[in-house]
């Protein structure tokens, strides 16, 4: 009889239902669409910041102190060590492999440039580069090279093909002093060149020449060698635990440190790769990237905070107006013997039912919401975050009980008579 | 004849005391709607500049170098801040080759370490050196980068640069994962004195979009004539890129709330005008003309809304002071002109709830009401 | 509203009904409450209007109270065509003509009794404190002016109600079962204010299903399915 009564009253009177099952709808899908971005927009935000490019530098560790101000080499690298190029796959088989996004490896040079018309030659900073390599690790390959590293480069022209011996991108700058347009042919060291792009980057890169590594690595007579390599890597940002010496933690921390994708842990993994390798991350970058991280994030937690206690309060309001118009039904029931449990059990029971219907809904709708707000903003869908959906329906259950309940208990303590006679 | 206060706004009185929790509810509502709007609104206003804030933390976005091999002219400082505005930070740099007790080559910087300390929040430093307390004649107070602190033997080294030799003594150790690690950074007016050089290098750190940066470029351009000024396109471009896709969401976001807490108080408050629909066939069956009793809900609604707003303005200016207290570590101070805003949206609201039902009613006979359900 | 009443004044009876047809649209197609009406109501006169429920007892009233438009025919009261006013000029005329006193009372809930004739004064012209006081005091409420209706009983509340119908000193009154929530001591204490109302002049038009009540009024007018079945006067009930 209970559930009857309950079927019953939830598919009457479906004009009062409505108001409060549209505001729980509403509600729980702006909840579920504000914590769904909440959660991901760390997720997001760090593929953002991947446009600032490397955030761990490689270097070989016994290696000469580098002579370099403003970006240029004031003595030409001599010897000095490298590291393997053939080494960089063993990079995709550490812990964190998947927050690898990209691998730069650079060999810079000096080479002597001459240009096809008699010229004077002249000695050039050259550096050797990936444009996009395919690595290979286990079945799976990965494009990498430094345009993805760098996008703030831009290019006229084309990139040169990675296994080509006779091809080289030029600095703006560069290409600009010695009168140098796409295309052209140059010799290089005496051996013939096609210019295929020329690049503009705003920094250093704008007065080098610019080679497929495997030309700076026949050039230099080095074969396999690079001198160091850019990583970007997708980390988070670092807190107490990460700034701890890693050597001085307890295993257990150690663990918990050596499986975060901090910046320090993946450098630390990279470093176990790689013989002879330094890993650092570069600061300027990870530390700026995290405090961009944490306030985006923490900004769009506090909006889904204030989201949420909107729309809580909003659902509540609705809830007590959807009751207090139903004061004669419950009038009516205590007239006609129903004892004050069984009215507050139909009554909670009926919101119950209507905030779960209407939560679920909502949870649907604001997933969508979330995943379309997502492709708008960032270009890549929010995916529906299944934990989020008990989350919705507690609130929704929670918020329409708690904003129903004062109007039902408040009128179940009334006299039945004095219910039914004040009418409205 | 004794005439009472009897008037509308007596009778919107005693309707609101007597129907309280539902006052109170769509108060609440009218409140909650006022507060997320005047809390998003301001948020949303300062954002660019919060936003921009935090994008300090990635340090200079010009750099301002010197002809190759000379250096900047003396001047040059003061008309950078003349024209970079207070807002701005500024830190020299001069670099020199300069050779170990080996006769290994190692890069020596002069800078400000005030000016740098403010600037590159980054760098890994165990204790900043205190430049105004070096003292004539004692070793000059050095930052090593870690890396070259491996081509020193001990604390207390001596550099050669140009037949003159310096005592260094190793205040502190600089980490940064970049080029710095293998420099050595001394106070600007000790590396003047000692290689006869001024600073090369200005790099400077302009807050502001990407717009900004370029207006700034060009000024610098202009008013210094042989110096190389160059954005770091890396920072300026990615900075405008998140920051614009923060603002649409954002602004996704606003939308939203806004949407759904409107929608929400304007079933509450048209539910509760449709409640007194009994209320309205009386008056009319008491001769009232359609204005009155239409007055009547308005003013109510009017009233309601009112209250909310001044309420939910307040709240709402709090809630995003506490934000960017907590969040951006920054005033957000209130935006007054919220206030009107969220007033009239408020209103807007209210008067829509109100108007609604009344024009339900307006097609209703009043006959059907009174008979009741 | 002086116009209108006098030109009522004359010849013309005070409200005549032609040809009223109440016609309401529900999901088995339309349903007919009143079906051909014709019906001449004198100045002075009090009505019964009787039937079992449904038959369009209740219509006719709302429809002579303004407050329902007929489908067909024609309704004039005090020599006006009600048909002919406006929305803004009903809501005068209801004001200065009629005053209503309903089966459940309708008083404004968060009104007091006083504040409720105080309402009817403040849509009609002016409130007048005093007048209103006397009023209540006329249907011996003088002690419950400040009550809400929630703390009057069911016959006080309509004593509110008679009081505030008749406050504006309308032509006519109209009863919508006008004891029919009331226990025997009060429907006595209702029923004596409408003879005493009927002895002052006023028109009374009352809908009942009680034949008792329905014995006080000059006239009965029996409703069966929309149409007048029976027409009886009862002057010699009426003499007593």
């Amino acid at each position: 009889m209970f559930f009857r009564l309950l079927l019953e009253s939830l598919f009457r009177q479906r004009r009062r239902k409505l108001l409060a099952a549209t505001a729980i709808l509403l509600g729980t899908a702006t909840v579920t669409a504000m914590l769904a971005i909440g959660t991901s927009v760390g997720d997001k935000l760090n593929h953002e910041l991947s446009s600032y490019g490397a955030n761990i530098l490689v270097t070989p560790k016994a290696d000469t102190l580098d002579v370099v101000v403003g970006g240029v080499s004031i003595r030409p690298a001599t010897a000095g060590s490298y590291l393997r190029e053939s080494d960089l796959t063993k990079l995709k088989g550490i812990f964190w492999r998947n927050n690898i996004l990209n691998l730069s490896p650079e060999l810079p040079l000096h080479a002597t440039l001459t240009q096809a018309q008699p010229s004077q030659p002249a000695t050039v900073p050259a550096l050797g580069l990936w444009f996009h390599h395919t690595l290979h690790y286990g079945t799976e390959s990965y494009a990498m090279g430094a345009p993805a590293m760098h996008r703030w480069w831009r290019l006229q022209g084309a990139w040169p093909a990675d296994a080509a011996l006779d091809q080289a991108a030029i600095g703006s700058k560069l290409a600009a002093q010695m009168h140098i347009a796409p295309g052209d042919s140059v010799a290089l060291n005496g051996e013939p060149v096609r210019i295929t792009g020329i690049v503009s980057s705003g920094d250093a890169t704008d007065r080098t020449l610019l080679l497929p590594l495997a030309l700076a690595q026949k050039i230099t007579g080095q074969p396999d060698a690079v001198r160091r390599v850019e990583v970007q890597a997708l980390t988070k940002p670092e807190d107490a635990l990460a700034r701890r010496n890693p050597d001085s933690l307890s295993p257990a921390l150690h663990d918990r440190w050596y499986c975060s994708p901090y910046a320090n842990s993946i450098a630390y993994q990279i470093q176990e790769a790689l013989p002879n390798a330094q890993a650092e991350p570069i600061r300027r970058i990870t530390q700026g990237e995290g405090t961009i991280l944490q306030r985006i994030s923490g900004l769009m937690w506090l909006v889904a905070l204030a989201a949420l206690l909107a729309a809580s309060f909003a659902v509540a309001a609705s809830m007590t107006t959807a009751i207090l118009e139903r004061k004669q039904e419950i009038g009516l029931m205590r007239a006609m013997g129903a004892s004050q449990f069984s009215v507050a059990s139909l009554f909670f029971a009926e919101t119950a039912l209507l905030s779960l219907l209407s939560g679920a809904l909502g949870y649907l709708l604001g997933s969508l919401l979330a995943a379309r707000v997502g492709w708008e903003i960032f270009h890549s869908t929010i995916a529906f975050n299944p934990v989020l959906l008990p989350a919705a329906l507690g609130m929704a259950l929670l918020v329409s009980i708690a904003g129903g309940a004062p109007s039902v208990l408040r009128t179940l303590g009334m006299q039945p008579a004095a219910v039914l006679r004040e009418d409205g | 004849m004794k005439r009472t206060q009897f008037s509308l706004g007596f009778i919107v009185r005693r309707s609101m005391v007597h129907r309280r929790v539902r006052s109170l509810a769509a108060l609440l509502a009218l409140t909650v709607s006022a507060a997320v709007a005047t809390t998003l609104l301001t948020l949303y206003v300062s954002l660019n500049r919060q936003l921009h804030q935090q994008f300090r933390a990635f340090g200079a976005n010009i750099v301002l170098t010197a002809p190759d091999g000379s250096t900047l002219p003396s001047e040059t400082l003061a008309t950078v801040r003349a024209i970079a505005g207070s807002e701005s930070r500024i830190v020299p740099f001069a670099y020199a080759v300069a050779q170990t007790a080996d006769g290994a080559p190692i890069v020596v910087a002069g800078t400000d370490f005030n000016a740098a300390r403010a600037m590159d929040s980054w760098w890994q430093v165990s204790r900043w050196p205190n430049a105004a307390a070096a003292t004539p004649g004692s070793p000059v107070a050095a930052m090593v980068g870690t890396r070259a602190q491996g081509f020193l033997h001990g604390d207390d080294f001596p550099l050669t640069y140009n037949g003159h030799t310096l005592a260094l003594h190793t205040e502190a150790t600089l980490r940064t994962g970049a080029a710095e690690d293998s420099r050595i950074f001394i106070p600007l007016a000790a590396f003047t004195a000692w290689t006869g050089q001024s600073a090369s290098t200005l790099e400077i750190q302009a807050p502001g979009s990407a717009a900004q940066v370029e207006d700034l470029l060009h000024r610098l351009r202009a008013a210094l004539p042989g110096v190389q000024v160059h954005a770091v396109r890396q920072l300026v471009e990615s900075e405008g890129r998140i920051v614009d896709r923060t603002r649409s969401l954002m602004l996704s976001s606003l939308v939203l709330i806004a949407l759904t807490v409107g929608i929400c108080v304007l079933a509450t408050l048209t539910a509760s005008v449709l409640e007194r629909r009994r209320d309205f066939a009386i008056m009319k069956a008491l001769g009232s003309t359609q204005h009155q009793v239409a007055l009547l809900f308005l003013l109510e609604a009017a009233l309601l809304a009112l209250a909310g707003a001044a309420a939910g303005y307040l709240l709402g200016s709090l809630c995003a002071f506490g934000i960017g207290a907590w969040n951006f570590h920054a005033t957000i101070p209130p935006l007054w002109q919220a206030a009107p805003a969220v007033l009239l949206l408020n209103l807007f609201v209210a008067l829509l709830a109100a108007g609604l039902p009344m024009r339900i009613l307006r097609t209703m006979e009043p006959a059907t009401l009174l008979r009741g359900e | 509203m002086a116009t209108i009443l006098q030109s009522a004044v004359g010849s013309e009876a005070l409200i005549h009904l032609h040809g009223l047809t109440r016609e309401y649209a529900s999901r088995a197609g339309a349903v007919r409450a009143l079906d051909q009406v014709t019906l001449t109501i004198e100045r002075g006169e009090w009505v019964a209007v009787m039937g079992p429920s449904g038959s369009g007892k209740s219509t006719l009233v709302n429809i002579l109270g303004c407050l329902d438009q007929p489908t067909h025919g024609s309704v004039r009261i005090a020599g006006t065509d009600v048909h002919q006013l406006s929305r803004q000029e009903l809501d005068r005329f209801r004001a200065e003509t009629i005053g209503f006193i309903f089966q459940q009372f309708h008083l404004i809930p968060y009104l007091t009794a006083l504040e409720n004739i105080l309402l009817a004064q403040y849509f009609h012209s002016m409130t007048d404190e005093d007048e209103a006081r006397r009023a209540l005091a006329s249907v011996g409420l003088g002690d419950r002016a400040t009550h809400l209706p929630s703390q009057l009983s069911g016959g006080e509340q309509q004593r509110v109600c008679i009081a505030r119908a008749l406050i504006n000193q309308p032509p006519i009154l109209l009863a919508d079962e006008p004891t029919g929530n009331l226990d025997a001591a009060n429907q006595e204490i209702v029923q004596e204010h409408l003879r005493t109302l009927h002895r002052a002049g006023h028109t009374i038009v009352m809908v009942t299903h009680d034949p008792e009540m329905a014995s006080l009024a000059d006239r009965t007018v029996e409703l069966h399915h929309g149409r007048i079945a029976a027409e009886r006067r009862a002057d010699l009930t009426a003499q007593k």
